[in-house]
């Protein structure tokens, strides 16, 4: 029994030490970057889809939309009004790790509110109309502040 | 009659989860990053080759019988002391009660906006989450601090000054058949809300989730005594009980007065009675009653039962789940429900099965399509359904191939009853995985909501502006976290269930030959979670 256990751990030490090598390595340091990512909101997508920056990059987004309306950087909380067909600039430090998600909520008018107000009469409070802004948010993608 | 007394309430409270509008958005969103490859590789790895080590270790050593180390703290005066005083335990009782009105009032009353609203983030994150790590790290605290027998008790000892002599309870025997099914069909109605519910954040269907179990454990309690619906129907005792198992504490009780009375058979294999909190309470009854003279000591001077002694034993880590004791199909069933939900959990945030939900979404989309019932919810409670039920297979084939691996001196069924509680340490390392951040994060959301419970803009205690850190743990230090935990889940697994088929077969070549089949699915189980971790949660 001992023995074959044994013959088992033969190979196993070594891959698992080859393993953490690999993950340490595929982890590697550097200093922050100021980094500057052109987004597209197309068809409901963000493209790219997924954005990747490192720990403290400085980043900023050069966002491009077909449609206007809030693009909503979750996690840190970042709001934007966006106009169809233009570029606007979007700058933060990213200062948290994590996978953030971007919602895009499209405005079809000039006020983004009247539409939504009208549709939800019967809202009973103040808070529920606040948060009806929110309701039609669609993930158009994610940011993603990986450790250094 | 008395039943349509006891249906009408829960009818009504039941209709308020279906009835009025709500929406839930933003709360309990995660940010984690996905554990990479790397760590998904190593965790894997070391999973199987610990696995090895472990059997091979033990295939020499052995292991002992069910006696383990335990350290009385009753025994110390001052500790004792403490934790036997009323005046301390007196205030915990009375918080805990208070924060179950408070689940209810904000829920029912408060702003509807989930993260301004007291009782999402307390039932879900502080409640759930955070004392189910309690209860399995620590001790069961819930058995001292559940509200519901704290009201029942309170309920009928102004009965009893009322109408001495008399009990509240109806004392209907409790039908030995039906054993914890109670419980089981309430937590997987509690596990359908968690994970399948679209609106199960909404203050007011949490309000109504309180209100409709705080009625259902009252009655039962009514009907069936206190001590019989704890056991049986009151689904977090079943399943808190479970977790602490884990726990490195635990209450016994020695001599056998006690036990004589106690209304299950409450000692193991061993003749322990731990954990039994009915003899708990019975043994130390006196010397509550008898206030003045137990303060000469926590164990008390007026004892009426005089062989019998009270402990609260620090023990290590896990042993309480390799304790023997003759469990039936029911606790088998509830503990692979556990294992399964809080797998399901997980992998309902994956976009596997998120494809699976819009898929279904696609199916049902045309046909039913409300808040509560829409392609997604199906998907969700089909999932809710199914993964409890493949669990189930296919840890009952695992046992079936180790029943063959032994030559059929045991029987699947009985083979299944010795090892389930073997795999409770790798889900709850997944659990402790999956929600850290979510009690980390979260969870401060109960340092404004402390102030502003209701949500209504008050600042009681002044930290009522209080803006969450999302960034308070690292996520190199969360992957290892995550990972560490689930390999030290899987390694005391692999222990437990080797220690477990010692005892059960008594010859060490034996055991070892039984453990390939429980090898192969603790290992698969593990991988199952370290991938599940290595996903990027998908809303």
């Amino acid at each position: 029994m001992v023995t074959r256990v044994s013959r088992w751990l033969g190979p196993l030490v070594p891959a698992i030490i080859i393993l953490v090598t690999l993950a340490a390595a595929a982890c590697g340091g550097g200093d922050p970057e100021e980094l500057t990512i052109p987004v597209k909101v197309t068809g409901g997508k963000l493209v790219p889809g997924t954005v990747q920056v490192k720990h403290n990059d400085m980043v900023t987004l050069k966002i491009e939309s077909e449609t206007p309306g809030e693009f909503h950087l979750h996690g840190y909380d970042i709001p934007l009004e966006v106009p169809g067909g233009e570029t606007i600039e979007l700058y933060f430090l990213a200062d948290v790790e994590g996978r953030f998600p971007i919602t895009f909520h499209e405005t079809a008018g000039d006020d983004p509110t009247a539409e939504e107000e009208a549709g939800h009469d019967e809202g009973e409070g103040h808070e529920e109309e606040e948060h009806s802004e929110h309701e039609e948010e669609v993930e158009i993608g994610v940011l993603e502040v990986r450790p250094r | 009659m008395r039943n349509t007394r006891i249906l009408l309430p829960l009818v009504a409270a039941g209709a308020a989860l279906v009835a009025a509008p709500a929406y839930a958005h933003g709360f309990g969103e995660r940010y984690d990053l996905p554990v990479p490859l790397g760590y998904f590789m190593v965790g894997a790895g070391a999973a199987v080759a610990l696995s090895f080590v472990i059997i091979g270790t033990l295939a020499r050593a052995g292991s002992g019988g069910g006696g383990y180390w335990r350290y009385n703290l009753l025994g110390l005066p001052w500790a004792g002391h403490l934790i036997c005083n009323p005046l301390v335990l007196l205030p915990v009782k009375l918080l805990s009660v208070f924060l179950l009105g408070l689940v209810i009032a904000a829920g029912l009353f408060g702003s509807q906006t989930p993260s301004l609203n007291f009782s999402p983030t307390f039932v879900w994150v502080i409640w759930w989450v955070g004392l189910g790590f309690f209860v399995a790290l620590v001790g069961n605290v819930w058995a001292l601090i559940n509200p519901w027998r704290l009201l029942f008790e309170a309920a009928e000892g102004t009965y009893r000054l009322a109408k001495p002599g008399s009990r509240l309870s109806l004392g209907e025997s409790y039908p030995r058949a039906w054993g914890i099914w109670p419980a089981l069909v309430l937590f997987l109605l509690f596990a359908w809300l968690e994970n399948s519910y679209s609106e199960s954040s909404v203050p007011v269907r949490v309000g109504a989730m309180a209100v409709t179990y705080t009625a259902i454990t009252l009655s039962g309690m009514v009907v069936f005594g206190k001590h019989q619906w704890l056991r049986h129907g009151e689904a977090f005792s079943a399943v808190f009980g479970f977790l602490s198992r884990f726990a490195p504490t635990e209450v016994r009780v020695l001599g056998g007065a006690a036990c004589r009375d106690c209304s299950e058979e409450c000692r193991d294999e061993d003749g322990e009675c731990v954990n039994c909190y009915e003899c708990f309470e019975r043994a130390g009854r006196p010397s509550a009653v008898a206030g003045a003279a137990s303060r000469g000591g926590p164990e008390g001077k007026g004892r009426v039962l005089p062989d019998t002694r009270r402990e609260l034993n620090i023990r290590p880590f896990a042993i309480g789940l390799a304790r023997f004791q003759s469990i039936g199909p029911d606790v088998v069933a509830l503990v692979v429900l556990m294992l399964a939900t809080v797998t399901f959990d997980g992998f309902g945030a994956t976009s596997a099965w998120v494809e699976f939900q819009s898929r279904s979404l696609d199916v049902f989309g045309g046909v039913v399509n409300n808040t509560v019932v829409n392609g997604i919810t199906i998907a969700d409670t089909l999932g809710l359904l199914l993964f409890p039920v493949a669990f189930m297979l296919l840890y009952l084939g695992f046992c079936a191939l180790m029943a063959r691996a032994v030559g059929d001196v045991r029987t699947t069924g009985e083979l299944a009853r010795a090892f389930v509680f073997s795999l409770v340490p790798i889900a709850l390392a997944y659990n402790i995985a999956h929600f850290l951040t979510l009690l980390l994060v979260q969870g401060q959301l109960l340092i404004p909501l402390s102030s502003d419970p209701l949500g209504r803009g008050w600042d009681l205690f002044g930290t009522g502006d209080y803006v969450i850190d999302i960034g308070v743990i690292s996520t190199k230090a969360l992957w290892f976290l995550s990972v560490g935990a689930i390999v030290t889940g899987h390694i005391i697994a692999v222990y437990l269930a080797h220690h477990t088929a010692t005892r059960l077969f008594g010859d060490r070549a034996l055991a070892v030959r039984s453990q390939y089949p429980m090898l192969a699915l603790m290992v698969l189980y593990t991988v199952v979670s370290l991938w599940i971790v290595g996903q990027p949660i998908v809303a």
